[in-house]
């Protein structure tokens, strides 16, 4: 295996490619790729043996996520309120989760984890904030859900928008600032000799995967209690 | 896929205009590439995985609400074995009472009567011993007294000449051997054949 020498590694530069005026970053879309490809294989392979008896590790697994997105969801908003937050909040979390365990393995160069990128965790963000404020007004009316945004008193609008606003930039940031600051501690650790670098890799790599799992979790549970206080009736 | 590669990875600062923070394109394709993610987990995943959770849960309810009725029949069974055990035991208890009383009068019954017959038994035994007794004595006297005489005769070596005296003497003085005065009736005849 070769050694990266610390200036080998650049910061938040991709190899890209222009498409229709666009540029892609090809790296964090085929990182992308093979997450969601774990993701969906993995989902398949349980779907294919699904069993109400004794299920199979991988069945455990997402039963015992299933079970505690559920259990979040019930919390809440409550099932009936909103049952698409389930699958939602599941699907956030297996593929976060996949794409910052990619930071585990020695391709930063090549296949960085693609939440380190902020085209996708903007990206999950938008979509999530989108269908909050969706849900809200179609649950409580237009009208009503417009107008919760200026309580308890009239003139918190502005702050209330402000918080709006910020809650899909924070939540995009959130993630991707610590999967992105994993990839530049990695870039710090590969400048140290050889002899001792295998040592901090190491420690960083299993607290990589710590970090990673937490931050799935945030991301997917954020995305619950944004969808709760949307359609909550008492408001903020 | 019709991508035209335009920089490599030394070449991104200068075209992504040096700031990671804006998103390009590749926003648009991870966009798509998550709903596409959610769409595959959504229809194909989730909801099989929730039925067999809930058929899961509901043949564990149903398990232990099985669980409990057996339970329930066991113990209503139980219950009804006891009482007609109980029952039961009450019946007999009744019954051997009865028999026990019923047992008590036949016997009673029966050592009265058995009692009556040994006293006419013995009742009858001693009349015919006493009968007995009393013809034996006659026989006896009559004899003693024939007896005496003919002694009396080989004795004197004649036949004397009173000898209706003489038996007389002989009956009187066993008359007063006899205790009573009863038997000199009993005795007279016996002596009287002779």
């Amino acid at each position: 295996m070769r050694i990266l020498a610390a200036e080998e590694i650049e910061i938040g530069v991709h190899p890209t490619a222009t498409f229709l005026g666009l540029t892609f970053n090809l790296d964090t879309m085929l990182a992308t790729v093979i997450a969601g490809a774990v993701v969906v294989g993995l989902g398949l392979f349980v779907r294919s043996r699904v069993t109400a008896g004794v299920p199979n590790g991988a069945q455990l697994f997402m039963e015992g996520v299933n079970a505690q997105v559920r259990r979040q969801v019930e919390e809440s908003i409550g099932i009936k309120t909103a049952p698409f937050v389930i699958p939602l909040a599941l699907t956030l979390f297996l593929f976060i989760l996949a794409a910052n365990w990619l930071a585990v393995f020695p391709s930063e160069h090549y296949v960085p984890p693609p939440t380190a990128d902020v085209n996708l965790t903007f990206a999950l963000a938008l979509l999530v904030i989108v269908l909050v404020h969706v849900t809200g007004i179609r649950k409580r009316g237009a009208g009503t859900y417009i107008k919760h945004f200026a309580q308890p008193y009239w003139w918190l609008f502005p702050l209330n928008i402000i918080e709006e606003l910020a809650k899909p930039v924070s939540l995009a940031l959130r993630l991707f600032g610590n999967i992105f600051s994993g990839g530049i501690i990695i870039s710090l650790i590969v400048g140290l000799p050889a002899y001792v670098l295998w040592a901090p890799t190491a420690t960083w790599k299993l607290f990589d995967l710590f970090i990673g799992l937490i931050q799935a979790f945030i991301f997917a549970l954020l995305t619950v209690l944004y969808f709760g206080s949307a359609t909550s009736e008492e408001g903020h | 896929m019709d991508l035209r590669f335009l920089t490599a990875a030394e070449g991104g600062e200068e075209e992504g205009g040096g700031n990671f923070l804006v998103p390009n394109g590749t926003f648009i394709f991870e966009l798509l590439a998550f709903l596409v993610i959610l769409f595959i987990l959504g229809y194909f995943v989730v909801p099989p995985i929730q039925r067999a959770m809930r058929q899961r849960q509901e043949m564990i309810e149903k398990g232990i609400e099985d669980a409990r009725q057996a339970r329930e029949r066991a113990e209503a069974a139980q219950r009804a074995y006891r009482e007609e055990l109980d029952e039961a035991r009450a019946e007999g208890a009744k019954i051997r009472e009865k028999a026990r009383a019923e047992a008590d009068r036949l016997a009673g019954g029966k050592r009265e009567q058995a009692q009556q017959v040994v006293a006419g038994l013995h009742e009858q035994g001693e009349e015919e011993l006493h009968s007995q007794r009393d013809q034996a004595a006659r026989e006896l006297r009559a004899q003693v007294g024939t007896l005496a005489l003919t002694l009396t005769e080989r004795i004197l070596g004649s036949t004397t000449a009173d000898d209706e005296r003489l038996r007389e003497t002989i009956d009187s003085f066993l008359r007063d051997l006899e205790p009573e005065p009863a038997d000199e009736s009993s005795a007279a005849p016996g002596s009287g054949s002779l």
